[in-house]
């Protein structure tokens, strides 16, 4: 089980904590407030009022737990749980985007089929679960390196287009031999 | 809320000592007087009385010199005394000024419509007073509203000296409506409240209060206070326990304010800058017996 951050850069926001700090003691500094006469405060006991010394009040604690609360969702942490390196499973998708997948069947083009169900088998893994995404037309084209961000493998899917070339399978074939380790159960998906 | 004006159009102001030298609408009963036109009571007879006054009846019937005695017919001259000093400018948010500003043309507005005579002092920081001439009818009302209008607050007032020179300069008695905040020690109000008592003026003190002043949370939590009349400095924090003792030491000088009112046989009212002038006027003032219909 691991901790990560989707967005470690928001971390910079952490800054805005000290900012927090300066303003309430900034808010501590000696106020002069004008009062009409100070014949009754004057048998108030005087307070000594140090700046300097930072002093939190449930406001500020309020305050800062509403940050980090912002900063949370900023970085956006997130709790792995790890998968045995033995049941992880890797998925290649060769998407055969030549010409010939423009044509039209029942239920939409031929390649929007093949893609929805290559989203489809994306959306089966699990969380350590890798995918490569490869185009193959008149060349194979890795479009998308191993792994485990099934929601970049997502919109890469979502963002192909068939070409209008025609398909060179032998390219194809060199492309899907190569990358699965021995170690990993791969699922191989054309 | 701004006060209308007509509303107050049937109220007078009630008096009973400050009876005044010139002839006017204001009865004074209780002082009987050789002329007049109410007949208020019977007096004997001495060499000097107006023979036109003798009652004959009377003299036919007890054989003894009775001459008519009539009630007292004179002219009121209510001072209005603003304070004008920095500490009606204190806490800015409570506008005592505005508020004393409008209680005093109220209250004008009443005395000049039962032709009373006013007199407007706006008794500014350093000494530096400002003493309207008479003003007599409903139409010197925009007069008065100018002069209120042109008040500034500033300066250190020392209420008492101020009061006695008033009264000494002005010493036509009437009735003496003081308007300030009262944020002073008891003793120099009541030096003031004597001065004007000593002229047979009869006294009302219009205690204007901030509501920053009632409750000094709502202005801050921790600060230097710092008087606005003598640049002195406190600082505070605003602790529940300080909070505790500033509510018992302002109760305290209310109470005091109150008892000195009693003392000196003056009328004490007091007005928060967050209530209405108006409810001030149509019920609290009448209730004290200082507001009446006429």
């Amino acid at each position: 089980m691991t901790l990560g951050l989707a967005n470690p850069a928001g971390a910079l926001a952490l800054g805005a904590v000290g900012v927090l700090i300066v303003l309430h003691l900034y808010g501590r500094r000696r106020r002069a407030v004008p009062v009409g006469t100070l014949f009754l405060w004057q048998r108030v006991p005087a307070e000594p009022l140090d700046r300097r010394r930072f002093r939190p009040d449930l406001l500020f604690a309020l305050q800062l737990g509403l940050l980090l609360a912002l900063i949370a969702g900023l970085v956006r942490p997130y709790l792995e749980v790890a998968t045995p390196a033995a049941e992880r499973v890797r998925l290649l998708v060769v998407l055969d985007v030549s010409a010939s997948m423009q044509a039209r069947e029942e239920g939409g083009t031929r390649f929007e089929l093949a893609r929805r169900r290559a989203r489809a088998l994306v959306a089966q893994l699990l969380t350590g679960d890798e995918v490569m995404l490869v185009t193959a037309a008149e060349r194979a084209h890795v479009v998308l390196a191993w792994t485990a961000d099934h929601t970049r493998a997502q919109d890469r899917l979502e963002a192909l287009e068939p070409l209008d070339t025609p398909t060179n399978l032998a390219a194809r074939g060199r492309r899907r031999r190569s990358p699965c380790s021995p170690t990993c159960r791969a699922r191989r998906a054309a | 809320m701004s006060l209308d004006l007509e509303d107050l159009a049937r109220l007078t102001l009630r008096v009973r000592r400050g009876m005044g030298d010139r002839p006017g609408d204001r009865r004074f009963p209780g002082r009987p007087e050789p002329a007049g036109i109410e007949l208020e009571a019977y007096g004997a007879y001495v060499p000097g009385d107006d023979l036109r006054h003798l009652d004959w009846n009377a003299v036919a019937r007890l054989d003894t010199l009775l001459v008519r005695r009539f009630t007292a017919e004179r002219e009121l001259v209510v001072h209005l005394l603003l304070d004008a000093s920095a500490s009606m400018a204190a806490p800015a948010r409570d506008g005592k000024l505005a508020v004393a500003r409008e209680l005093a043309l109220a209250l004008a507005y009443v005395a000049l419509g039962a032709n009373d005579a006013v007199r407007i002092a706006v008794l500014s920081g350093d000494g530096a007073t400002r003493v309207s001439p008479l003003l007599r009818q409903r139409g010197s009302l925009a007069r008065a509203a100018a002069l209120l209008a042109a008040v500034v607050p500033g300066g250190r007032l020392g209420l008492g000296a101020t009061l006695e020179t008033y009264a000494r300069e002005h010493p036509r008695p009437g009735l003496a409506i003081l308007v300030s905040d009262l944020m002073m020690e008891p003793a120099h109000v009541e030096r003031g409240v004597l001065a004007l008592r000593a002229r047979r003026s009869e006294v009302l003190l219009l205690h204007v209060i901030g509501a920053g002043e009632l409750d000094p949370g709502r202005e801050f939590t921790r600060g230097v206070l710092t008087d606005v009349e003598t640049g002195a400095t406190h600082p505070i924090v605003l602790t529940p326990a300080a909070r505790a003792r500033y509510r018992e030491l302002l109760a305290e000088h209310l109470g005091a304010l109150a008892a000195l009112a009693e003392r000196t046989g003056a009328v004490y009212a007091r007005l928060a800058t967050d209530a209405s002038v108006r409810e001030f006027l149509s019920v609290e003032l009448p209730r004290l017996g200082v507001l009446g219909r006429r």
